[in-house]
């Protein structure tokens, strides 16, 4: 888990990202989880983010948050809920259709099936993991 | 001199012979080494051979002077599909590159208004670079003529527009405001502004198919009612729909004899709903094993999966089918599937289409996502559409009707004609760990094992409500049916109501929650 340190108004706070392209942001701040809703666009106008203008002064390099959260190939959680299996690993070809995995929500096992054939290059998420609307499950390319 | 060479007759042969010509041997080539066809060959394959009246072949633009080309980069006229007469305009991309002008939205209007005035539906094929920047506002006014005309003629005739080219920038508009959207896989491009707009004011790096090709637009946006992989088989598409609906509003949609006998039992479907709740199934196995045999056409199959719509025929009665389906996101309503379902059943409603419901639904999907997006004012817009629907209205439960979400999907309570559930249904104000949670919350916190105390009085209410049979007692459910009997429940019912005496009150129009 990428590790930051950040400095707000003079305090530092070291802050752990598990993937910063979730929205929300699942972020630990000095031990205290929190969930932040990255404000994509129009700063200064509506509701200011919970962390705002960063200052980050030490390694790894910060990543930009990514303009769209969800990068091309990504398979997303269509509604919030929890992993309760997953059917594949990285290196497995699929198919359009193929079960990726099992999100439970709503009372209901709703598989979760590839939209796009291709080979399975990263699974973001683990077994028991609460996603939200949205949430990157794998990345799917050629 | 014979009659075939009266010099009057050779000359409007050789006139007739230009204007076929369109832009030249030259863009032709050009358009078919895109993999496209010209607008009339177009039409050639939508229509019943030789039904293909043209008109105003020969009007052109007064701006052009002499570069003006016969007909203006647009064909329009009538023709006759399995023998029912449509109007049709075909945009000529190899002429200015299919460009508006003021002529030639005079011609699209022209045939609008004669599809509008004799009740037939109008078909566009549209491939058009846009306005005709050389006339200058008088373009604008002709999309506009245009546009009225779409809205003018909604719920009048049907209106298909079938995308071959491009359509870009406020010209999407009029597509936008026909009934159904038929999107040529790879050559089609819809968008309000193109990919180097995006990237100028927003950033983002994106290519034309990407932004708003057919897949774009039948999986993220829900503009294409359909995608087809090619123009032949996008034109196929057009004269299978047409074989739904009536020709306008008054007329009954066309009946096809069936080869299905209307009794036909599906034993599958005593045994679709799996006993265990959490587990779901195909709710189209239910669709294919109750209308007539290879009739189901979905409609918007790719986008907002948790709801099915579709036309289908009972016993050769076209019909419009609303589901939702546990598949995909348990079936829940969204936002998506409220615009999907309301859009379809208001469009079944101006045809004259019965409207049979399934429904099998967890409730509305929760979060800030669907709150803060509108869901209380899209899911009121299913409720509006329901209501609003003179047509027949059946709906059958197959499973989970909780709620709020049990009474906006065609209950009887906001206008169903006939309510059916399967035994499999479990109809009840809410689920029973939300109920047990809310009315024995003392009860359990005082047992000594909560827990268990819990799971018995969560087993002991499903036992006692998740099923249809206290909706039966009250007479809300009309009957209780053996699945594999659907089919014929349905297809007596459809007789049974064939006529439903229902008027709206007198209003001018009703405002749909949007």
């Amino acid at each position: 888990m990428p590790v930051y340190r950040v400095t707000v108004a003079g305090k530092e706070y070291t802050v752990e990202v598990s993937n910063p392209r979730e929205r929300p942001v699942h972020a630990v701040v000095d031990g205290e989880p929190l969930e932040v809703w990255v404000e994509e666009e129009s700063p200064g106008i509506g509701m200011a983010p919970v962390v705002t203008a960063p200052t980050v002064v030490a390694s790894p390099a910060p990543q930009a948050p990514a303009r769209t959260a969800v990068a091309a190939g990504d398979v997303t959680a269509p509604l919030p809920g929890v992993v309760t299996v997953i059917s594949v690993k990285v290196g497995d070809a699929v198919k359009p259709g193929q079960d990726l995995c099992i999100l439970e929500a709503m009372k209901m096992n709703n598989p979760i099936r590839a939209t796009f054939g291709g080979v399975v290059k990263t699974v973001y998420v683990t077994i028991g993991q609460q996603v939200q609307h949205g949430t990157p499950l794998f990345l799917i390319a050629d | 001199m014979d009659q075939m060479t009266d010099p009057r007759v050779a000359a409007l042969h050789a006139k007739q012979a230009r204007a076929q010509e369109g832009g030249g041997a030259d863009r032709i080539a050009s358009q078919h080494a895109k993999g496209k066809q010209t607008a009339r060959e177009r039409i050639e394959m939508l229509l019943d051979p030789g039904t293909f009246q043209e008109l105003q072949a020969f009007m052109v633009s007064p701006t052009d002077g002499e570069n003006a080309i016969a007909g203006d980069g647009v064909v329009t006229g009538y023709g006759e599909v399995d023998g029912r007469t449509v109007y049709v305009y075909a945009q000529d991309f190899t002429v200015y590159g299919g460009s508006v002008s003021l002529t030639h939205a005079r011609k699209i209007v022209r045939v609008q208004e004669m599809a509008m005035n004799s009740g037939c539906p109008i078909i566009g094929l549209l491939d058009s670079g846009g306005a005709r920047i050389q006339e200058g506002v008088s373009s604008l006014q002709g999309y506009g003529e245009i546009f009225r005309r779409n809205a003018l003629a909604s719920g009048v005739t049907p209106q298909i527009s079938v995308m071959l080219g491009p359509c870009a920038g406020g010209a999407s508009y009029s597509p936008a405001l026909t009934d159904f959207i038929i999107m040529t896989d790879k050559t089609s491009v819809m968008f309000i502004t193109g990919p180097d707009v995006v990237k100028s004011v927003t950033g983002e790096v994106i290519d034309q198919q990407s932004l708003g090709g057919a897949m774009a637009h039948f999986t993220k946006s829900g503009v294409a009612s359909f995608v087809a992989e090619n123009e032949e088989a996008s034109l196929a598409l057009v004269r299978r729909l047409l074989s739904y609906l009536p020709a306008n509003n008054i007329e009954d949609a066309p009946y096809v004899p069936p080869s299905d006998h209307p009794d036909r039992i599906d034993l599958r479907l005593n045994t679709l709903v799996p006993e265990d709740p959490n587990t779901p199934y195909d709710m189209r196995v239910a669709i294919e094993g109750v209308f007539d045999l290879g009739s189901f056409l979905e409609v918007q199959a790719g986008w907002a999966q948790n709801a099915v719509v579709g036309f289908a025929r009972l016993d050769g009665q076209p019909v419009g089918v609303v589901a939702q389906q546990p598949m995909y996101m348990a079936g829940v309503i969204d936002i998506d599937a409220s615009d999907k379902i309301c859009r379809f059943v208001s469009f079944c409603d101006a045809f004259n289409l019965p409207v049979i419901t399934f429904v099998d639904s967890p409730g509305f999907l929760p979060g800030t996502h669907q709150e803060h997006g509108g869901i209380i004012r899209h899911g009121a817009k299913i409720i509006y559409a329901y209501v609003e629907a003179t047509v027949p209205k059946i709906s059958v439960v197959t499973r989970k009707a909780y709620g709020g979400a049990y009474v906006v999907m065609s209950s009887k309570g906001i206008g169903a004609d006939l309510h059916f559930a399967w035994p499999s249904a479990e109809i009840a104000v809410m689920g029973a760990e939300g109920a047990v949670n809310i009315l024995n919350r003392r009860e359990i916190s005082q047992a000594e094992d909560p827990e268990a105390a819990r799971a018995a009085l969560i087993a002991e209410y499903r036992e006692k409500f998740a099923n249809p049979y206290r909706a039966a007692d009250e007479g809300i459910v009309d009957a209780v049916i053996e699945p594999a009997q659907t089919r014929a429940v349905l297809v007596a019912a459809l007789r049974a109501l064939r006529e439903p005496a229902r008027q709206m009150p007198s209003k001018k129009h009703g405002v749909m929650p949007m």
